[in-house]
């Protein structure tokens, strides 16, 4: 079973998020203190992370940019999810390394765990539709 | 460019007064003129050179250029060898302009004459010492063949209100000065100073109003002409050049502090030959933010000197990014919510048949938790705007402040032991009813109470309470959190400014900031005042002070 780390401070966007993606059948955890990011990214050891950009204590592009200057984690998949839609944040994540880029508000359950499945490698088998 | 009407309205004042006063002098003056008997000089004359002085002068203030005038009409009307004047070059210099005209072919030792006399008169009567003289002579020319002397002559005190300088007229023959002749001289002379006494008055206390106005100018404000001389320097543009006040303004300095974007000297000369406005925006100078215009200034529609504008727009520009961040961070406060509703039903819809009745129930009420956040941020932006256009409506009625502090902590009652803090009320006894409007009095103490349970972490203290202070009504919340620094304590009442840091509330939970822009509004819309001090031992204590 794949492992997705969903780091989100909103409680009930983390509620639906991770009701979707069991429903998938992947096993997800949750990690709401920007501080403790990258100790439960050690710990928990995920497949993927869904990585929310404004969060309490630390920036979702400073744990990105720590993260992926360790080479233990130089092959993660990362996507992030936020509402913060600027080029120039869209730009700088993806440079440092995330595979996707989504906006909350433009995406529901469905398209998210679509969008998970495509960066496992596992859209295939999974047909879904997939938002712009 | 509503600066600029008032320049124009600046200059042309003193215009309309001149042409008001010599108007009004030539009327004074004919009928003077009248009374008086001329031997030499015909009172037409008079007339018309003093109507042309004092249009001349009006434009100019330039005593040396209404000399000049005089002896001409001298030359027309009177015989004489050679007509000279030394007036010093500013008032109180001792630099002195020397002029001579010279009706016929004379040797050097004539105008060296001329000066020596004039030199001893000016010493002798302004009490000063004449160190340079700039020369000049017209007419003649100088012949040093010529064995002219000056056999006689007259000499004449120049005084506009006071002597500034003297007319010397010397004739090459004997005698040829007769008392009468010098006494209509005298008396045109002293004509046409009485006539610029009066314009000069006006004319420079219109300049002290023109000089206050552009003096008290938060912007820079300079002229200059075409040789790059400073006319006008305001004290805010040498603030701006990092000069002291006492210093003078000159082209290298300007021009060194454009330099890093820009050649004063081309902008001044292009404005000189193209004689249309030139507005540079957005100069980053020294860590500030300048917006430069270079103005034409026409006479007789030729370019004869350019006002520069210096503003620093560096506040705008501030302003204008708290603006844009404030914009941003609402967006990003309306699409919060919006994603959980959008996401959390779209979830619902399609897969209620796996889900329990629990966690259908968990997410039916996180909609409602969203919508009902996302409602009271839409309220809030709009009593923003209310306030922010002066659009806020009260109506007034008495109100038993103790009986709505009362409620407002019932109302909290349970979020606050939730939080096992201990929310308590104290209002002094008898405090009568004050006349307010008290809803939105309420809904201030709503935005104080709700802040003060956000940053107060569990087990704290919240006091709500009322007093008397002269003829005014205290209200206060106290609390028990991490305070406010000193430089956050205005700010925090300012919507578009964000504290550092001050956004996450104990729990975490994010702020817009709103509330408490909101609350000053409603506030002050009540004529009173808020203000946050640091509560004792620790904590803030907000206050809300409105007139009994």
């Amino acid at each position: 079973m794949k492992k997705i780390l969903i780091i989100e401070d909103d409680q009930s966007l983390y509620n639906v998020y991770s009701a979707e993606l069991k429903l998938r059948g992947y096993e997800v955890e949750h990690e709401a203190d920007g501080m403790k990011a990258m100790a439960k990214i050690e710990d928990y050891k995920p497949d993927l992370i869904l990585l929310d950009i404004i969060l309490p204590g630390r920036n979702g592009l400073e744990i990105l940019e720590e993260m992926f200057s360790r080479d233990e984690f130089e092959d993660m998949k990362v996507i992030m999810v936020t509402n913060y839609g600027n080029d120039s944040n869209v730009k700088k994540a993806l440079e440092l390394g995330a595979i996707d880029y989504v906006l909350k508000y433009n995406i529901v359950p469905s398209e998210l765990s679509a969008r998970v499945a495509e960066a496992l490698g596992e859209s295939e088998d999974t047909p879904v539709k997939i938002t712009s | 460019m509503d600066l600029w009407v008032k320049i124009l309205i600046g200059i042309s004042i003193p215009f309309f007064a001149l042409v008001a006063v010599v108007v009004y002098r030539l009327l004074t003056l004919q009928k003077s003129l009248g009374k008086t008997k001329y031997l030499t000089l015909d009172p037409s004359v008079i007339h018309a050179l003093v109507t042309r002085v004092s249009k001349e002068y009006a434009e100019d203030l330039d005593l040396k250029a209404a000399l000049d005038l005089l002896i001409e009409v001298l030359i027309d009307n009177v015989s004489f060898t050679a007509a000279s004047f030394l007036i010093p070059v500013t008032e109180n210099s001792s630099d002195f302009n020397f002029k001579s005209h010279l009706v016929y072919e004379v040797p050097e030792a004539y105008v060296k004459g001329n000066i020596d006399v004039l030199k001893k008169y000016v010493e002798e009567h302004m009490e000063v010492s004449v160190e340079n003289i700039n020369r000049e002579v017209e007419g003649g020319p100088i012949n040093s063949s010529s064995n002219v002397q000056a056999l006689s002559r007259v000499i004449l005190p120049i005084e506009v209100g006071l002597l500034r300088g003297a007319l010397c007229i010397t004739s090459r023959k004997r005698d040829h000065f007769s008392e009468q002749l010098t006494e209509d001289l005298k008396e045109l002379i002293h004509s046409v100073s009485e006539c610029l006494e009066l314009l000069w008055g006006v004319a420079r206390r219109e300049r002290r109003k023109f000089k206050a106005m552009v003096d008290s100018m938060r912007d820079g404000v300079f002229m200059v002409d075409e040789e790059y001389r400073f006319l006008i320097a305001n004290p805010a543009l040498k603030d701006m050049l990092g000069l002291y006040s006492s210093e003078s303004v000159n082209v290298v300095r300007v021009s060194s502090f454009f330099s890093r974007h820009l050649s004063f000297e081309d902008l001044v000369s292009e404005v000189f030959v193209m004689g249309k406005t030139k507005k540079i925006e957005h100069l980053e100078l020294e860590d500030k933010i300048y917006t430069l215009t270079v103005i034409p200034v026409k006479v007789k529609n030729v370019v004869s000197a350019v006002v520069c504008l210096l503003e620093d727009q560096t506040k705008d520009a501030e302003l204008e990014e708290m603006r844009r961040d404030f914009s941003a961070m609402i967006i990003h406060e309306l699409r919060s919510p919006l994603s959980v509703i959008r996401g959390t039903s779209d979830f619902l819809l399609k897969e209620s048949a796996n889900m329990d009745d629990s966690q259908e129930m968990t997410f039916m009420e996180q909609i409602k938790e969203s919508s009902t956040k996302l409602l009271a941020l839409v309220n809030n932006l709009l009593d923003s705007a209310k306030i922010e256009s002066g659009k806020i409506e009260l109506s007034k009625k008495m109100t038993d402040l103790a009986k709505l502090i009362k409620s407002e902590v019932e109302y909290y009652a349970y979020s606050a032991r939730q939080k096992k803090i201990n929310l308590k009320s104290d209002v002094e006894v008898g405090l009568a009813e004050v006349n307010v409007d008290s809803e939105k009095i309420q809904q201030v103490l709503n935005n104080l109470i709700s802040n003060a349970l956000k940053y107060t972490p569990d087990g704290g203290e919240i006091v709500v309470g009322a007093l008397h202070t002269g003829d005014t009504v205290r209200l206060y919340v106290s609390d028990t959190g991490r305070g406010i620094a000193d430089e956050n304590k205005d700010q925090i009442f300012d919507k578009y400014k964000r504290v550092e840091g001050g956004s996450l509330t104990s729990d975490g939970e994010k702020s817009t900031g709103l509330g408490l822009a909101i609350s000053k509004g409603i506030v002050e819309a009540h004529e009173g005042k808020i203000w946050v001090e640091d509560n004792e031992p620790k904590g803030s204590r907000f206050i809300v002070e409105l007139p009994a």
